[in-house]
Parts: structure tokens; C-alpha cells; sequence
């Protein structure tokens, strides 16, 4: 078997081909594979084994960095740095912190979520095997892939033939 | 509980009618043993049950509007619960038979002690105010009873033109005309209670806690009915997923714009403005602010929060029912500080009028849900799928 093998990728016409391959290979032990397509299927996530995604957790540990950085900041400039009165009021006076509160934690929450989501992802990428493919450019316009990785304990001679058990349009090679 | 739901909806329906008859009794007796207790109860009563009745007919609204598959879920728990505004319009007239004991502004020796109330006196009088209440309520019964009406139709069309276009339009209408009475009606109803006292916003932190009321109980009924057909099947974990975000963002806009005003009016720190909340945490008062604060913000966004929460029904339907039990709190402390501004006084009367009103709005609410099919037969385009 080519040693250069990034993995296995099956070309499909209609999502719901795509749906039932990814659930078929799921099925069939595979765990290392990813679905492309021109716009998002509902279900394509769960289908190839996606379950949990750990931005959620990013985005809350932002959101509590961004409220504990704006209040602290805050609480220090007023109280500590450099105490002004202001109309009588005590220097603590946390009504008036709060706006800035909301403001940095949603800031810090969405920065979180943007970035967080990024690099889980792995991107940016500059290279990926899966553009070795001519056919994948479809893939933003009218074409659905699976690709099998070659990662993936499963993987072997006989991937090709399950791929092609599916009726895909064609299978490619995806070269790394 | 092995009958079928709709049998069970029609038992309910009956239990309610003869709880809120015996609670009316007491209210009777109570309102001739402590006449201003008595109106000034039913008044908080009123306005809690009033607020679902037009939170329902928001989602209704909305959903016409908007579409998605968790205002189907609800669709027909929400229609029948803006139904029940002519009878909101009916118990408004305990609350015109006792304006004198209610409103300061209609008693001669309040606005001899308060001259500047004479000028407000164009706006501020009996019969004007009356008059306005009956006016929203005729507008936004008309708006609930031509969409019920058109909802129903779409039920039954099966190839041909579908009236969901017709709902949309008024919907879309109906929204801005909602918006307009309950300006007014905030002001009537709850702001006139202090009239030296206004705030523009206050009519945003009403219509909040309406919407958020609604789709607290539409979602813990949801809950409760789930496991009955024609709920069940129907209803999926991401129905329960989508309202549960709802109700996060609902409780969180209800917090951004209480704090607004708060904020605004600690900031100018004029003794004409500051006298609302002098009044709301004076002695008692400050414990129900800071109760509110925590089971109306704190504890219903940390759960909410928490994707489990919202994707599991009984946790989600206690969640929900958490915050409509709350909301009587919201209600009777933006209006009973009016009358006790020394601190908190609960009377049992407090009690009574919420069992008699809400036995009332319950019996109606379930004899429409039980006229039509629980689940709408054709929802409109691009309403049939998440």
C-alpha cells in the first residue's frame, strides 16, 4: 500500500448519500474521517462520530476572565490607585462597574469563542492533502466527500472496497 | 394519570373553576372585611395573569414571524393562553370598582396634599383611564382572536392557499401595536401607582417580564405534557434545547434592562427618581429585591447555562416553572411597595386573589387548549422542520 497516504475519500451527488456513508463507516468501525460539503448538512456532525465540542468551555472561561480583568481593573483604579469622590458616593460603588463588566466579558466570551474555535479546528493551515485531490474543488460547489484517514487503526486495503460499497460517484486516493 | 390527555386537561379545567369559585367567595368576604387590601391584591393578581396572557399572544406573534420548530411545540399552549385576554378585560373591572383605594391620584385628599397632580389630572382620571384599559384590551383581543381564527383554517387546508401569509402580516402589525398599548398600559396600571414617579423604560422591563413569564409556563407545561400524545414522538430533546436558550436570553434581557433603570436612576441620585427604590428596599423589601435577584437572575442563568439542564425535560420543566413562581414575586414587588412603602406587608388576601384570578385564566386557558388539536395539523412554510 502507498506509504504517502493521507487517506480515502468517496465522492458523493446528494447529502443524504453523504449522511448514510458517514453513518456506514461509523458503523463499520471507522473513527478518523471527515465530511465535506458546500453547505452545512444537518446531522453530517453526529454522523461521523462528533459528538461534544470544547468551545462552550472556552467561551466561559473568557467570559470570567474578561468580568474578573474589568472589575479588578476597576476596583483598583477607584479604590486603590487613585480614590476620587465622586458626588459623595462610596469608592466602591459597584453599580457603576458594572456596564464595563458586561462589556469585557462579553468582548472576552466572543474573542474566546472566535479564537478558541480556530485552534481547535487547527486552523490556521496553510497545507492540507486533501486539496491533492482535482475533483475536490466541488466541494464548495456542488459535490459531497467523505474522506477515510489513513490514521485510522481500521484503515487498510480493503477500505477502498467498502468506499466503493457505498455508490459513490468516484474514490480518490488522497495523497499526503 | 394512564387517562388521555385531553380527558385530563377537561378534569383540570373543572378542578379550576371550583378552586377559583371558592377562592372568589373568600375574596368576597375579605373585601368587605379590608376593602383596600382587597383591591390592592387583586390588582398584583390581575396584572401577573394579564402578563401572560399578552406574553402568549407575543409568541403567537412572534413565532408567525420568526418561525422554528420550538414555537410549533407551543403553538396551541400559547394560543389558548392568549385566548384568555376577554376575561383579563372582565377582571379589570374589580380593579375599576376599587380606583380609589388602588390609585392616589383618584382621591380628592391625596391631590390636595400633592398639588402638582392637578396637572396630570388631563391624562390621570377615572373615566379616560377606563376608557384605555377597555381600548387595549379590545385591541389585543381582536389581534389573539383573528390569528386563533386563521391558525385554525391552516389546520384544515390541505392543497391551496394557506392563511399563514395573513397570520405573518398581522403578526407583524400586531407586534408594533402591542409594543404602543402596553406603553400606556404600564403606565396606567403600574407607574400611575407612585405618579410623581416615571421611568421610560419601565414599559421594556414589563413587556420582559410578560414574554419571560409566557415561555416559562408554555415550556413547563410543555414539559409536563410530553409524555402524552400528541406530544409524544413529537417532542425532541432539541425542542426542550431551543427553549431553554430562549428562556436564558429572556432571563438575561429581564436582568440588562431592570439594571438599566436601576443604574440610571442611582446615578442621577434625584430624590424624585430615587423614591421608587427608596421604596423597594426599604426594610423587607430589599430581601425580596435580592430574593429576585437570585432566583430571577442568578440561579436560573447558571442552569440555563449548563447544556444538561436544558436538553433534560423535568429539569428544564423546573427550571421554567421556577421562574413563573418567581414572576408573581416580580410582579408584587414593582407594585405592592406602592402601598407599603414602610416594608413588606404579605396579607392573605395576597393569596386569594392569585388562586381566584388564576383559577380563572387556568379554566379558560385549558378549555381552549382542548378545542382544537394539541399539536397545529399544518404548520406554515418553513415552520415544519428545526
Amino acid at each position: 500500500m502507498n506509504q504517502n497516504l493521507y487517506g480515502m475519500m468517496a465522492e458523493f451527488e446528494h447529502p443524504e448519500e453523504l449522511l448514510n456513508a458517514a453513518r456506514a463507516a461509523h458503523q463499520a468501525g471507522y473513527r478518523e474521517m471527515d465530511a465535506y460539503s458546500p453547505f452545512p448538512v444537518e446531522g453530517a456532525a453526529e454522523a461521523i462520530g462528533f459528538e461534544r465540542t470544547r468551545v462552550p468551555l472556552v467561551v466561559l472561561i473568557g467570559g470570567i476572565t474578561g468580568a474578573g480583568v474589568a472589575y479588578g481593573m476597576q476596583y483598583y483604579s477607584a479604590v486603590w490607585d487613585y480614590p476620587l469622590n465622586i458626588g459623595g458616593r462610596p469608592l466602591h460603588s459597584w453599580p457603576s462597574f458594572i456596564p464595563i463588566t458586561f462589556e469585557l466579558t462579553v468582548l472576552f466570551a466572543a474573542v474566546a469563542a472566535v479564537f478558541g474555535m480556530l485552534l481547535m479546528n487547527g486552523l490556521p493551515k496553510p497545507y492540507h492533502p486533501v486539496f491533492n485531490v482535482p475533483a475536490f474543488k466541488l466541494a464548495s460547489q456542488t459535490r459531497f466527500f467523505l474522506c477515510l484517514q489513513a490514521s485510522d487503526p481500521q484503515f487498510g486495503d480493503k477500505t477502498k472496497h467498502f468506499l466503493t460499497s457505498l455508490n459513490p460517484i468516484a474514490v480518490h486516493e488522497v495523497e499526503s | 394519570m394512564n387517562a388521555a390527555l385531553p380527558t385530563q386537561i377537561h378534569r383540570a379545567a373543572r378542578k379550576a373553576i371550583v378552586t377559583a369559585l371558592a377562592a372568589a367567595l373568600l375574596c368576597a368576604l375579605g373585601a368587605i372585611w379590608n376593602r383596600p387590601q382587597f383591591f390592592q391584591s387583586w390588582l398584583v393578581a390581575w396584572i401577573f395573569f394579564t402578563g401572560i396572557s399578552c406574553g402568549a399572544l407575543v409568541i403567537v406573534m412572534m413565532q408567525s414571524l420568526t418561525g422554528g420548530a420550538w414555537g410549533v411545540a407551543v403553538q396551541r399552549l400559547a394560543e389558548s393562553a392568549m385566548l384568555t385576554l376577554p376575561l383579563m378585560a372582565l377582571l379589570f373591572v374589580p380593579v375599576l370598582i376599587g380606583i380609589h383605594e388602588v390609585f392616589p391620584w383618584s382621591r380628592a385628599d391625596a391631590l390636595a396634599a400633592h398639588p402638582k397632580w392637578q396637572h396630570k389630572l388631563g391624562y390621570l382620571n377615572p373615566p379616560f383611564f377606563a376608557l384605555r384599559g377597555f381600548f387595549y384590551f379590545a385591541v389585543l383581543s381582536a389581534l389573539a382572536f383573528f390569528i386563533r381564527r386563521w391558525s385554525v383554517q391552516q389546520d384544515k387546508v390541505v392543497d391551496g392557499p394557506s392563511p399563514g401569509r395573513r397570520i405573518r402580516m398581522l403578526g407583524a402589525g400586531g407586534l408594533v401595536v402591542y409594543v404602543l398599548c402596553m406603553n400606556f398600559a404600564s403606565t396606567d396600571w403600574v407607574m400611575s401607582l407612585e405618579p410623581d414617579w416615571y421611568s421610560t423604560i419601565f414599559v421594556v422591563i414589563f413587556m420582559a417580564g410578560q414574554f419571560l413569564t409566557a415561555l416559562a409556563l408554555m415550556t413547563a407545561l410543555l414539559a409536563l405534557f410530553a409524555g402524552h400524545k400528541p406530544f409524544e414522538g413529537f417532542i425532541t430533546t432539541k425542542h426542550f434545547h431551543d427553549l431553554g436558550n430562549l428562556l436564558l436570553t429572556f432571563v438575561i434581557f429581564w436582568i440588562y434592562v431592570s439594571f438599566s433603570q436601576f443604574l440610571i436612576i442611582w446615578s442621577g441620585n434625584l430624590p424624585k427618581e430615587i423614591s421608587w427604590y427608596l421604596h423597594r428596599s426599604a426594610s423587607c423589601w430589599k430581601g425580596v429585591a435580592l430574593f429576585l435577584m437570585a432566583f430571577q437572575f442568578i440561579l436560573p442563568v447558571g442552569l440555563l447555562l449548563l447544556r444538561g439542564m436544558k436538553r433534560h425535560r423535568e429539569r428544564l420543566g423546573a427550571i421554567a416553572a421556577l421562574i413563573v413562581v418567581v414572576n408573581i414575586v416580580n410582579v408584587y414587588w414593582l407594585i405592592a411597595p406602592a402601598f407599603h412603602p414602610e416594608g413588606l406587608r404579605i396579607h392573605w388576601l395576597d393569596f386569594a386573589t392569585l388562586i381566584a384570578v388564576g383559577g380563572f385564566w387556568t379554566a379558560l386557558f385549558l378549555w381552549f387548549l382542548n378545542r382544537q388539536p394539541l399539536l397545529p395539523l399544518h404548520p406554515g412554510e418553513g415552520l415544519r422542520h428545526v
